[in-house]
């Protein structure tokens, strides 16, 4: 496989405390579940400081785990770049049965 | 089934309380993630790509009729609606709120359940065969001897921070549907020539990174030692096992670097020093788990009616159910009806609020309340008069789990993969929906035989991939899912890990390298001869060929 290009877009990314929910760090700051409204980071981004900071007790307080994700632009939106990462903002890529179905087609 | 006493009861529910004093304290900050994630984990709420999961206990895979409509009522209040039975016996629900948490646990209690020892390096929830108790093969019940591992293992002083998380099985039968031979300890009952029963014990199975065919250390452990003997196989491994590399530390590996020979020296050593202690078991203390595990009133006019046969000539699905969904039961006027949780295109092992409570409604009417569930992702109603089997299809057809494919190729094992578990690196559950919707042709599933597919979406192996006759590992190569494939697998009484059979393929070519796998046993195969028959017969370079010729 070819070497992967440097990421030149990040957004910040974890799970909200209290459901588990995907959420994304925006430039309030603050968290939001909508990956278009997240703050985009660039290169020139210091991150280790920046998720120091969102570790914290303030804007770390309501979620779990922040880390970066690579973010590309697609079709004008901004995607995730890795299949996890895709799946986390879209769901499960396959139907689950209805709480009251007796079958699953 | 066993009932808690007083003492178990107080004990679930004091620790519902205090976990939900640690979560309020958690969502008010007063204690932090790395503070508080041990203590979720103590109580099987994880957290994975997208919600918490909770993992909740489902001892040696029984269940009653109150508790599987319990579970379906969790689903429903805190959940998607649905829960998805896992290869261990166990029910989770994917998408239980933190908040919800302790709510959740509060109703599992009130039914004698909880979610104690499913996460954590400690023994875990103990697996049996799925027809105990009833399985016309059986030498005795391995239910009676799965409760008192169950007891003496809950919150074990000792073994409550072993070197990594332990798994026991258990069987009661020389046809092996437990797995035994992949489990940390497996238990595997034998019946001398004099008549006495006892146990094989067989350690340091298990799959994983490193997958392992356990090694038998004692021959024959006489029934009243039981525990002595599982307490000094636990302190042997809980001193030598690695602490200091995670990828060493199951026992499997202790096993393997010491030799079995001196394994079974070493606990024997220790075992000499606590034959004769309180854990020696007593008639009368096993009599009383036992009593848990009565015969139910069978009544010997259940035989079947003329309804049934007749059905059974006229109608080929029905006639297929029969041959391929029931197993022989000890009392002949009964039988083991096994529904599968994995008709074509499917998620295996997912089941809706509604199908649970129809399950349990089944379960009452016609199996003296009781459900199994089994390491393959299916349920099992135990207990069926044969007269009643049109009634039970009827209604299993309705919720969609009379799918005639037990064993077949479509009723394949699947962990949930990457589109929930944060370890994944590959999807399972598309995989699986894949091939169950190629091969969906019943007739066709029963002229291929049987064969067990099982995926895993990463080396953990959850889906057991390592024994299946075709395992499928799913892997990451450089951003895409790519998946390993090995033949020849195997989880009975003839354990075997499977070989790696060619390079890993594209998630869209694995339906495509099944088909060929497939073809090249039906071209091979000789009469009578299973898909691991011809395997074990012709070994990997026929199979590769067919891969080739096909290509």
């Amino acid at each position: 496989m070819s070497k992967q290009p440097p990421p030149e877009l990040s957004v910040v990314t974890a799970n909200r405390l209290a459901d588990g929910a995907v959420v994304f760090l925006t430039g309030e700051p603050g968290w939001t579940t909508d990956l278009q409204a997240a703050r985009l980071l660039d290169e020139s981004t210091e991150l280790e400081p920046l998720l120091a900071g969102v570790r914290g007790a303030g804007l770390g307080a309501n979620v779990v785990g922040p880390y970066a994700i690579e973010v590309g632009i697609v079709d004008g939106i901004y995607r995730p770049l890795s299949l996890r990462e895709r799946i986390r903002v879209d769901g499960l890529t396959f139907r689950t049965i209805a709480s009251e179905a007796v079958a699953y087609i | 089934m066993y009932r808690y006493d007083s003492l178990d009861q107080t004990f679930v529910e004091e620790r519902v309380a205090q976990f939900r004093e640690q979560v309020a304290r958690r969502l008010s900050g007063e204690l932090s993630e790395d503070e508080f994630k041990p203590l979720r984990l103590t109580n099987g709420l994880y957290l994975q790509l997208h919600a918490y999961m909770l993992r909740v206990a489902i001892p040696y895979g029984t269940l009653s009729s109150t508790q599987l409509r319990m579970l379906a009522a969790i689903s429903r209040r805190y959940d998607r609606g649905y829960g998805h039975f896992t290869t261990r016996q166990n029910i989770q629900f994917n998408w239980i709120k933190l908040e919800d948490a302790p709510d959740a646990l509060a109703d599992l209690a009130r039914v004698q359940m909880h979610a104690l020892q499913t996460s954590g390096n400690c023994i875990r929830n103990v697996t049996a065969d799925q027809w105990a108790g009833v399985a016309a093969d059986e030498i005795e019940d391995p239910r009676i001897y799965a409760e008192l591992i169950r007891q003496w293992s809950s919150l074990h002083p000792e073994f409550s921070f072993l070197p990594r998380k332990f798994k026991i099985a258990v069987t009661g039968s020389p046809n092996d549907r437990a797995a035994v031979r992949v489990h940390d300890i497996g238990l595997r009952m034998h019946r001398k020539k004099n008549g006495e029963v006892g146990f094989e014990v067989i350690v340091g199975g298990g799959l994983g990174r490193t997958p392992m065919i356990g090694k038998t250390i004692c021959d024959f452990l006489p029934k009243r030692d039981l525990l002595s003997y599982l307490e000094a196989i636990l302190r042997t491994y809980n001193l030598a096992g690695r602490r200091d590399n995670l990828y060493k530390s199951r026992i499997k590996i202790l096993v393997h670097d010491i030799g079995a020979q001196e394994m079974a020296r070493r606990v024997e050593a220790e075992w000499s020093e606590i034959r004769h202690s309180a854990l020696e078991l007593q008639p009368g203390t096993v009599e009383a788990i036992a009593a848990h595990f009565a015969t139910p009133r069978y009544d010997a006019s259940a035989e079947a009616v003329h309804a049934v046969e007749r059905r059974r000539f006229t109608d080929p699905e029905f006639a297929r159910w029969l041959t391929s969904n029931l197993a022989a039961h000890r009392h002949p006027a009964y039988a083991i009806v096994n529904l599968s949780l994995k008709p074509s295109g499917a998620p295996p092992g997912d089941a809706s609020a509604a199908q649970m409570e129809a399950v349990a409604d089944l379960a009452e009417r016609f199996s003296f309340g009781e459900i199994r569930v089994t390491h393959e992702q299916n349920l099992v109603l135990p207990h069926v008069a044969r007269r009643d089997l049109c009634e039970v299809y009827d209604e299993l057809r309705r919720i969609g789990f009379a799918t005639p494919n037990l064993g077949k190729i479509g009723d394949i094992i699947a962990c949930p993969g990457l589109d929930y578990c944060s370890l994944a690196n590959a999807r399972s559950i598309p995989i699986a929906q894949r091939i169950s919707t190629r091969f969906a042709d019943i007739a066709r599933q029963h002229e291929i035989g049987d064969l067990k597919i099982k995926i895993s979406g990463c080396i953990n192996a959850c889906g057991h991939h390592h024994v299946g006759h075709i395992g499928i590992l799913g892997v990451d190569k450089g951003g895409e899912e790519f998946y390993q494939i090995t033949v020849g697998g195997s989880a009975d009484e003839n354990a075997a890990l499977g070989t790696i059979i060619g390079p890993a393929v594209a998630a869209d070519k694995v339906v495509e390298t099944v088909e060929k796998l497939v073809n090249t046993y039906l071209a091979l195969r000789r009469e009578g001869e299973r898909f691991i028959d011809t395997w074990r017969r012709l070994g990997s370079s026929a199979f590769k060929e067919g891969l080739r010729e096909a290509a």
